[in-house]
């Protein structure tokens, strides 16, 4: 029968194409609106909003955590570790996984005036007060440079420091985008940066911003 | 005797189509709608997938089909496009295995069983409940997704989302209320006016006003005390006639028995004009008639009864169309004439006979019947109002009521009186007529003889005069057609000669003055040359003394040689009594009369005569002919309707055309000769009577406008009411006529002749 051969045929095509979409071994992460863009491992899970937001409006004085949760845009923390708390994800003590924050935020006025300058001094101090940083004070700059992301002026830097004899690693992409501010690092024990070398380079090389157009 | 065989042989046979309960396999399914369902999903699907690869440049392809199909709506697509491919599927195997096709069958047909067990309303109120549920979910899908939560959660808080979301819905149904408002406003006040209400003792016309309509007035009256006293009709297990028609000519008093109605009845008497339901915009003239009729119902119900009057009704227009319930080919005077003639031609023939006639009837009639047609639904709305009383009311009646499981109430009684006038009936649409909207329908001709002298009596009595009673009846007679506008008229011209000659008493000679100002207008006042004066004289008084001595149903009113327009002078008859039909003799008669002008002319002037004669004669040659043709009044016995005589090309208009086929032949011979046998005659009649004719023209010449009566007058040598015809019985005067004659005509023959003088009348 040769309708019936050709219907076979196509629920075959169909069932292939279904078939054929493998599960990926990694999620993709981002916000087209923010027009940030990363890739991690899909086994990795993030931190409730929610609670993120709660945590994050009591930091520092309460002016500046409101104040920051007043520009942000968009935010994102993932860890390999389901149960990872917000307390461990920014606190101080060395994280035995990784931690990746992703957000999205306006330019602070001190910022904006900044930009006018040079981009280094103006974005370097975006994640951790590294201009600051002086020798003893335990915040190590292992790298600190200006890049070009997606066409987008940035700076990359890579820090440490010591906690309880465990030395912590942040990796830092601070992108300046059209009055917003691209931040992503990823921080971990040293351990664990080696552990996860592959997974944070990867992360780290996936990072795209595609800031959307203005209608 | 063909070979079908060998016809049809090299073509497929042509055979029944198989019915589907003697299919053994399901009826294969045309390509494109085994996958136009598929297709959809599919294409929805890929939609999902192409935007998640434009919303993250990151993902491939691979990776986007998967995180669609992960997510709710893309896994309910994929749902779908699997439940298709297995009923495709289903199909196609039902397409090709009979086994697998007679096993579905099976089992869909007892699960019809199952559902048959159920009433159709259990059924549909299960599919109601079904719908909205999934309606209810879909809602609070959408919204969920504006407010990000999930369906259930928007549900359980459906109630609180409401409130919050009130003061936008406000201001929505704020706006839309404003949009509307402003239609509404606009239509409301162009649905105004054209309808007048007037209440007991507004009116001061009563029905002693109305007069000459008596047979009609006793029955409109009969109407009135109906309305005043339905048990009277009601307790008889009848019901209150609900619509009158008044029909007939112009002025003859259906408006004042309209207006006699409003002041002899205690209720409400409301007059709508005959421009109300002419609208600029669609739609107008329907609100009108719906806010005219919830003004009467109102007006019914609070003064236990209304009249309504549409004066013009045929301002209504029709929708065209001859569906009517009345037999075809009659036409209104025969169908609803008080006084049916009983012989009208169609009496003794079949149904099919008389659609045959009626089918030629209105080749004649063409598009003359006049009146609108009503293509905006005004006159629809009024056939609706009209046979619509009956039906429950109101919002709270029929809604409110039901809601709460109670039964509408029925309305009470609306006692609504239609009138209608109308002197177009032919207008009206057929709809309107029938019993039920329009129970009776009258109509309302021309005043009868004692009316009019009535009619006479009272506008007189307005005013001073000097007639007698005589002269009233007198007056009533030679005015057949008079009604009792064009009598008032009449009267009120009468007074203003008077005062215009400085009295103050009407007299008879006014009044026929005035009547003749108005039946034949004002003359040119252009005066004749002496001969031609003497020529159109003596054709008119040829006219006028074979009018009075052959014709025996009528009388002079009037004659003239004054000029109006074209027409250089006329006498004027007048029928003794409302007649029905002609005889034949009397045919004969009118056309002796048309042709003594030329008979006259050719007699005295030595056989010339004038241009004038021709409208004479094209007269008479109608008459024969349409005698001939149509009322078998020739030699042979053939008689034709209208329509076939003016189709002949014999009679265009009325008017005889010297062209076609048929004047050639054997009618137009007939025609021909009847002329001339006519002709003989009225030159028999004016030479019995030549004394007569030289009088009359005389007397033409000296006051070249003189009444019925001075005509008879003259020729009979006697006094009349305004020329003294005596004189002209005297030898003296008949040899002086004569001798004048005789100048006039020798006059006529040569270059510059001049006539002698009018001779004049003795002191």
């Amino acid at each position: 029968m040769p309708k019936f051969s050709r219907f076979v045929a196509a629920i075959a095509a169909l069932a292939l194409l279904l078939t054929g979409c493998a599960v990926p071994t990694e999620q993709h992460v981002g916000d087209s609106k923010a027009g940030l863009f990363f890739n991690l491992p899909r086994e990795w899970s993030s931190i409730d909003a929610a609670l993120l937001t709660k945590a994050q409006s009591s930091w520092g004085s309460s002016d500046s955590g409101q104040a920051y949760l007043d520009a942000l845009k968009w935010q994102k923390v993932y860890s390999p570790d389901a149960e990872l708390t917000v307390e461990a994800a920014f606190g101080n003590s060395v994280t035995d996984v990784p931690v990746v924050y992703a957000a999205v935020r306006s330019l602070y006025d001190v910022e904006s005036q900044n930009i006018a300058g040079d981009v280094l001094t103006a974005l370097q101090d975006v994640v951790l007060p590294v201009s600051l940083a002086a020798d003893g004070d335990g915040l190590e700059i292992i790298s600190n440079q200006t890049y070009i992301q997606d066409g987008h002026q940035g700076v990359r830097q890579q820090l440490a420091w010591t906690v309880g004899g465990k030395r912590q690693l942040v990796d830092t992409r601070i992108v300046l985008g059209s009055n917003v501010v691209f931040i992503f690092w990823i921080r971990c024990g040293a351990d664990a940066r080696t552990d996860f070398e592959t997974t944070i380079e990867r992360a780290l090389d996936s990072l795209t911003v595609k800031e959307p157009s203005v209608a | 005797m063909p070979n079908t065989s060998a016809l049809t042989d090299g073509l497929a046979e042509v055979g029944s189509r198989i019915r589907d309960e003697d299919r053994t396999t399901r009826k294969p399914l045309a390509p494109f709608d085994r996958l136009k369902l598929m297709l959809l999903w599919v294409g929805l699907w890929a939609m999902q997938i192409w935007a998640s690869l434009v919303d993250n440049p990151l993902q491939t392809l691979n990776d986007a089909a998967y995180y669609v199909t992960a997510s709710g709506s893309g896994r309910f697509l994929v749902f779908l496009i699997l439940i298709e491919a297995v009923r495709q599927f289903h199909f196609v195997l039902s397409e090709w295995n009979a086994k697998y096709y007679a096993l579905g069958q099976g089992f869909f047909k007892k699960n019809e069983g199952f559902t048959a067990r159920f009433s159709p309303w259990t059924r549909f109120r299960v599919a109601r409940v079904f719908k909205w549920v999934v309606g209810v979910y879909a809602v609070a899908a959408v919204v969920g997704s504006f407010v990000n939560m999930d369906p259930f959660e928007t549900i359980i808080r459906g109630p609180q989302l409401a409130i919050q979301a009130l003061p936008y819905a406000l201001q929505i149904v704020f706006y839309m209320f404003m949009a509307i408002i402003q239609f509404v406003a606009i239509f409301y006040f162009l649905s105004r006016g054209g309808i007048e209400v007037y209440m007991p003792d507004d009116v001061k016309t009563r029905f002693s006003d109305v007069w000459g309509q008596d047979a009609v007035l006793e029955r409109v009256k009969e109407n009135i005390l109906f309305l005043e006293n339905p048990d009277a009709i009601e307790s008889r297990g009848g019901h209150v006639p609900g619509g009158i028609l008044l029909w007939g000519p112009p002025g003859t008093g259906k408006t004042l028995m309209a207006e006699a109605v409003a002041g002899e009845t205690g209720r409400p008497y409301v007059f709508v004009d005959p421009g109300a339901f002419v609208n600029m915009f669609f739609g107008i003239g329907v609100l009108k008639v719906k806010g005219l009729f919830r003004k009467l119902r109102k007006l019914s119900l609070r003064y236990g009864g209304v009249i309504v009057f549409f004066d013009e009704a045929d301002t209504l227009g029709s929708r065209g169309g001859q569906v009517s319930q009345a037999r075809p080919g009659m036409n209104f005077s025969e169908q609803y004439s008080l006084s049916s003639h009983s012989c009208n031609g169609r009496s003794y023939a079949s149904e099919m006979g008389n659609a045959i006639l009626a089918d030629e009837d209105r080749k004649v009639v063409m598009g003359g019947m006049g009146g609108g047609r009503s293509f905006d639904g005004t006159l629809q709305a009024l056939l609706t109002e009209l046979s619509g009383l009956k039906k429950p009311r109101g919002f709270i009646n029929r809604v409110i009521r039901r809601t709460l499981g109670m039964r509408p109430k029925q309305p009470p009684k609306y006692r609504i009186l239609v009138m209608m006038a109308t002197n177009m009936p032919d207008s009206l649409d057929p709809a309107l007529l029938r019993p039920g909207r329009i129970d009776r329908i009258y109509r309302v001709g021309y005043p009868s003889k004692e009316g009019r002298i009535e009619t006479y009596r009272n506008y007189l009595n307005k005013v001073t005069h000097n007639l007698t009673d005589e002269q009233i009846e007198s007056l009533a007679t030679i005015s057949p057609y008079a009604t009792g506008a064009t009598i008032k008229d009449t009267v009120n011209e009468a007074l203003v000669i008077a005062i215009r000659e400085g009295r103050e008493t009407v007299a008879y000679a006014d009044v026929i003055k005035a009547k003749s100002l108005k039946q034949h207008g004002l003359p040119d006042g252009g005066a004749y040359v002496d001969r031609e004066r003497h020529s159109v004289a003596l054709h008119e008084a040829c006219h006028a003394v074979t009018m009075y001595r052959l014709q025996h149903n009528s009388v002079i009113d009037v004659a003239t040689i004054e000029r109006r327009g074209d027409v250089g002078g006329f006498v004027s008859p007048i029928p003794l009594e409302d007649r029905f039909v002609q005889w034949k003799s009397e045919v004969d008669t009118d056309v002796v009369t048309f042709i003594a002008s030329l008979a006259g002319e050719q007699l005295f002037y030595d056989g010339d005569h004038t241009q004038g004669v021709g409208g004479d004669m094209a007269a008479a040659t109608s008459l024969v002919t349409r005698g001939m043709l149509s009322h078998a009044m020739g030699p042979t016995l053939r008689a034709f309707n209208a329509s076939t005589v003016a189709n002949s090309g014999l009679l265009i208009g009325g008017m005889p055309l010297v062209q076609g086929l048929s004047m050639e032949g054997e009618i137009a011979e007939a025609i021909e000769e009847r002329l001339q046998e006519l002709y003989q005659r009225a030159v028999t009649v004016l030479k019995k009577n030549r004394a007569a004719v030289l009088a009359v023209t005389h007397a033409l010449e000296t006051h070249r406008t003189i009444s019925g009566e001075d005509v008879a007058a003259v020729i009979e040598g006697r006094p009349g009411p305004l020329v003294d015809g005596s004189i002209y019985a005297t030898k003296e005067m008949k040899k002086a006529l004569e001798d004048y004659h005789t100048a006039a005509v020798a006059a006529h023959k040569v270059r510059d002749g001049r006539p002698p003088a009018l001779p004049e009348l003795p002191a």
